[in-house]
Parts: structure tokens; C-alpha cells; sequence
């Protein structure tokens, strides 16, 4: 399949994910990408891989009988992203796909933010399959979202929506994403996350769209996390190495001793990167102090 | 009248030598793959004509005699059709 077509394979990846969910009576919802209804996205746009959300309850039956059917687990849920939202599994004859357990910026009721999308929900043909996907309004919605954190492939996404879209259908988005809890998402995205300053998420999404250190992700998910026992696992889990992402660095299954040295190095980088600020805190304090 | 089977899910896309068509029976079978005429006789199935009809539209948009396209069009239709992907 090396030489086909890359679209032609993920819109075959989304039938096939279509059928595995109807097997198996999980109730999917294909987003973005392909996915998306035809004038969503600027005509020269191309996506790599194939995205679905699962609802929250059934993720664990899908992803059983995705292994089952032949698929391989690439990354986990924990180590996927900063928002622990997706894990990818790839398939030798339809490659990657990213299977979302929530959609970042609608995170806080996963479960009721799945429900709102499936209640309005459509049938669109991909690869002449049909799949369940989310209303016109909601997959605008879902591509605003994202593209808050798809760099500058999103930038231009919202340049394009922001075009095609009215200011009447811009203030809808805003409704509905107020519906779903994700203001602040959308904002990211429409360059507006200055109003949500004080927000918990904030420094999660600054670090989302300009990037950042490892230092800063890790300060923006440990302020984000809402309770105490949160903020435990993930000032725990800074140190922790992503065996996952070690995996596709080394190209093999990491040993032991592997795991041993990116912990230190992880240690030595934190420990590095809090000496680079410390020493940027004491010049600036120098410079202030300075006739 | 021909009907693609349920399962199955489809694409026409460029390859290195040219268009190619995928078929697939999701989620288990491995896609096959159309090239050439193939792709032309698949379309006009997918769009409802029968075997003798799909001959006769190729007839036409090739200006070639039924007879000679015949054997090769039955032959791929009676294989699809074995393999689970079309019915009469």
C-alpha cells in the first residue's frame, strides 16, 4: 500500500473504523480531515492520518477489537499528547489513526460533550462508506478547535473559515462552543486567549499555540489539573519516561537500561532548563537593580 | 442492475502509473486494486449498469467491438462478484 495515494488510504482507514465501531456497537464520530464535509477546509489542504472521537464508554471495547482486528497500539492515551487525548494505531493496510477519547477543549464533560455531538450527528459517505460524522455546524466548530494547536497548518485553516464564515455564523460558533465548555479552546484558536488570562487552562493552551519547553508544558498541565491529587500525577509523571515515544525514537521496543538513560537525561534537561531560568530571574533582577 | 455489496468501501486516486481504484471488504479484507479499463467497467457497476450494459458503454467510449471486450469484462465481474464486492 506504500505507493497509494496517502488520501485514498486514510478515507479507506475511515470506512474500516466505521466497520470495526458497527461490529463491535461502539458508537464513533469521524472528525477532521477527510472526515470533513467538502468547503471545510481550503481546496490544497492534506491531512496524514485519520482522526475519530469514541464516546468516552465505549473506548475500551474499540480499542480491544482494533487489536483484535490486527491493529497495533503506536502510543497510549497517557503518552499521545499534553492533553492525553488520543492514542494512535496503525494498521498495515490503512496506516495511522488517531483515536480521540475526548476533544481537546471539550475535555471537562467528555462523556455529556459526546452525547451533545452524536444527538446531531450525520451520515456522510467516505470512500462511498457510510460514516457517522458530526453535524456541518459542529465539524467547524471541532476544526476551530484544533487548529489552535496544529501550528501553522491551523493558522491557515482559521484564516480560511474566517473568510467563508459570516460574522453572524462566527457568533453561532461562539455559542456552541460555550455549549461544549470550550471557550477558552476557541479563543486559542481566533488569537483572542488574552481574555482568559486567569483561566486554568491558560497557560496549557498558551503552551499549546506558541509552544514552549518542557518546563512550560509541564507547568501548564500541573496548573491546569483542577484538584490536588491531579497536580500529584502530573508533577509525578514530569519525570516519567514516555516509553512510547522512546519506542518510535529508537525504532525498537526500549530495554532497561534504554529507559535508565532518557530518565537521566530527562532529569539533567529539567535540572538544566530550571538553571537557564533561574539565571534569566537574576540578570533580569540585575537589570533592574542596575543605575 | 449491479450492486456494490455492503461492505465494501472504495476509492479512486492517483497512483505512481496513473488513476488506481481500491476496493475494499471493510474491516477484514485486504483492499484490491483496479488500474486501466478496470477502473472505467468498476464505475459504470458502482453506477447500477449490468454486465451487458457496462460492455456496451465501454463499446462506445473505446470504439472497440463488444466481442473483443467482452471475455476480459465477464472475467472481472464474475471474480468480483465471487469475491463478495458486487451482485447482479
Amino acid at each position: 500500500m506504500d505507493a497509494v495515494e496517502l488520501g485514498g488510504r486514510i478515507r479507506l482507514a475511515h470506512a474500516c473504523l466505521q466497520a470495526v465501531a458497527t461490529a463491535c456497537e461502539a458508537d464513533i464520530l469521524h472528525v477532521k480531515g477527510y472526515a470533513a464535509t467538502e468547503g471545510f477546509y481550503r481546496s490544497n489542504r492534506h491531512s496524514t492520518d485519520a482522526d475519530i472521537l469514541v464516546r468516552p464508554g465505549h473506548v475500551e471495547v474499540f480499542t480491544h477489537r482494533l487489536v483484535t482486528d490486527g491493529w497495533e497500539k503506536v502510543t497510549d492515551f497517557s503518552s499521545g499528547s499534553a492533553f492525553h487525548h488520543a492514542a494512535t494505531f496503525r494498521h498495515p493496510w490503512w496506516g495511522a489513526v488517531d483515536i480521540h477519547r475526548y476533544f481537546p477543549g471539550m475535555d471537562a464533560h467528555a462523556e455529556e460533550n459526546f452525547e451533545r455531538l452524536w444527538a446531531t450527528r450525520q451520515s456522510l459517505p467516505i470512500a462511498h462508506y457510510p460514516c457517522a460524522v458530526p453535524s456541518d455546524a459542529d465539524q467547524i466548530l471541532l476544526i476551530m478547535l484544533h487548529a489552535g494547536r496544529d501550528g501553522w497548518r491551523g493558522s491557515l485553516d482559521i484564516q480560511y473559515l474566517r473568510r467563508v464564515l459570516s460574522p453572524r455564523d462566527l457568533e453561532r460558533m461562539r455559542r456552541r462552543a460555550a455549549e461544549f465548555g470550550a471557550e477558552i479552546a476557541l479563543a486559542a484558536s481566533l488569537g483572542e486567549l488574552g481574555d482568559y488570562r486567569h483561566h486554568p487552562d491558560y497557560l496549557l493552551w498558551k503552551y499549546m499555540t506558541v509552544g514552549g519547553s518542557r518546563i512550560d508544558e509541564w507547568v501548564a498541565r500541573y496548573s491546569a489539573a483542577r484538584t490536588l491529587r491531579a497536580k500529584a500525577r502530573v508533577a509525578a509523571s514530569s519525570l516519567l519516561v514516555n516509553k512510547d515515544h522512546l519506542a518510535m525514537r529508537l525504532g525498537r521496543r526500549p530495554s532497561r537500561a534504554d529507559v535508565a538513560t532518557e530518565w537521566v537525561g530527562r532529569v539533567r534537561q529539567a535540572g538544566t532548563e530550571i538553571g537557564q531560568r533561574v539565571r534569566g530571574v537574576l540578570k533580569g533582577s540585575e537589570g533592574r537593580e542596575s543605575p | 442492475m449491479t450492486r456494490i455489496a455492503g461492505d465494501v468501501a472504495w476509492v479512486v486516486t492517483s497512483g505512481p502509473d496513473g488513476p488506481q481504484c481500491l476496493i475494499a471488504r471493510v474491516p477484514d479484507h485486504q483492499p484490491l486494486q483496479l488500474s486501466g479499463t478496470a477502473i472505467d467497467l468498476w464505475l459504470s457497476w458502482a453506477d447500477g449498469a449490468s454486465l451487458e450494459e457496462s460492455i456496451e458503454e465501454m463499446s462506445a467510449l473505446y470504439e472497440v467491438p463488444t466481442a473483443d471486450i467482452r471475455p476480459e469484462s465477464e472475467r472481472l465481474f464474475r471474480e468480483l462478484e465471487a469475491g463478495g464486492y458486487l451482485h447482479e
